[in-house]
């Protein structure tokens, strides 16, 4: 039981397939748990399958729609929530919101065609939504970022609370790790790393090491689990076990930032 | 990022006068703009230049801006 948590936006953030939409989804269940209401931002434009994931039949309809979607952007776009100063959760078209168990998700949009241009109007839309965005208490906002940093150059990140990295045990994980903390920096916010796909102690070690001396603290890790792996190849909502208990330590913290008090 | 933010420059410096632009179209004196999210707007003057890879402005000079 959590008690009197002021509304937050997580950013999740790391390398191309180090494990954010796990994280998201393992926190997003942490949260649920708690009794917090979990808004999860689908804000990678390529993958498709974080509402699988989540539990949920079918995919929201994208944000990208309420401006008459890419690919009509210049035949007509509309105005709508998203012209909006403010947007609650509870103002969010029906058809673009999954919602279940309090747990809720909206996707900004998804590069679906050949030849169909950059990204960079989902990026806008992602930044405008987030700064928009008002939650209530006990509320909270998970962003599955898209891979990389790009988001850093549109502007995404600007209005979010804290940046979660998840770093694979890989150089190159670690690097992408290190770019972010320096982004993030810049426009600052702070910066904690989640370890993924952890087989011993011993990795731990390592990655810690490697990480503190760039001046990122972890603040956990979730270890390799056959369940996970198993559930993501099969296209289905992640059960509980012992990533889904790692991922409660990870929340935890977070909250514990917030200035909570736990009953 | 490809949209564009559109500044006009009246001689005393450069003013915002819309982010998120998705399209520019000419309209007599000058043009409507129309940003991501709909809104529009008609600015008059001309352009005095665009950047396409680094800030991906357009710089308009001329006359008093104009709400359409």
């Amino acid at each position: 039981m959590v008690e009197g948590i002021e509304g937050m936006k997580i950013s999740i953030c790391g390398k191309g397939g180090s494990g954010k939409s796990t994280l998201v989804t393992l926190l997003a269940s942490q949260a649920q748990a708690r009794n917090l209401r979990v808004l999860v931002v689908d804000s990678d434009e390529s993958n498709s399958g974080l509402f699988r994931m989540l539990g949920f039949e079918n995919p929201p309809l994208p944000l990208m729609e309420l401006v008459g979607g890419k690919r009509k952007l210049r035949e007509k776009m509309y105005r709508s929530i998203l012209s909006e100063e403010q947007i609650f959760t509870g103002g969010i078209p029906s058809q673009n919101i999954q919602r279940g168990n309090g747990l809720m998700l909206v996707s900004i949009g998804k590069i679906l065609q050949s030849l169909e241009g950059c990204a960079c109007p989902m990026g806008a839309l992602s930044r405008e939504f987030l700064k928009k965005l008002r939650l209530a208490e006990n509320e909270i906002a998970l962003i599955d970022m898209e891979a990389g940093v790009e988001h850093f150059g549109r502007g995404v990140d600007e209005s979010i609370d804290d940046v979660l990295l998840t770093v694979e045990p890989s150089f190159e994980s670690i690097a992408v790790a290190e770019r972010i903390k320096s982004l993030a920096a810049g426009i600052k916010k702070s910066v904690w790393a989640v370890l993924n796909k952890i087989d011993s102690e011993n990795m731990v070690s390592k990655l810690e090491s490697e990480l503190t001396s760039r001046g990122i603290e972890v603040i956990g890790f979730v270890p390799n689990d056959g369940a996970v792996f198993e559930a993501c190849l099969e296209g289905r909502a992640l059960g509980q076990g012992k990533a889904f208990d790692s991922a409660g330590k990870v929340l935890d913290f977070l909250l514990s930032k917030r200035n909570t008090s736990f009953a | 990022m490809c949209l564009s933010t559109v500044y006009i420059d009246s001689g005393t410096g450069k003013e915002e006068v819309m982010r998120d632009v998705a399209e520019m179209e000419a309209e007599g004196k000058g043009f409507f703009l129309v940003n991501l999210f709909g809104e529009r707007r008609f600015v008059k003057g001309r352009i005095k230049s665009v950047d396409f890879v680094d800030e991906h402005t357009v710089v308009m000079e001329g006359e008093e801006r104009a709400q359409g």
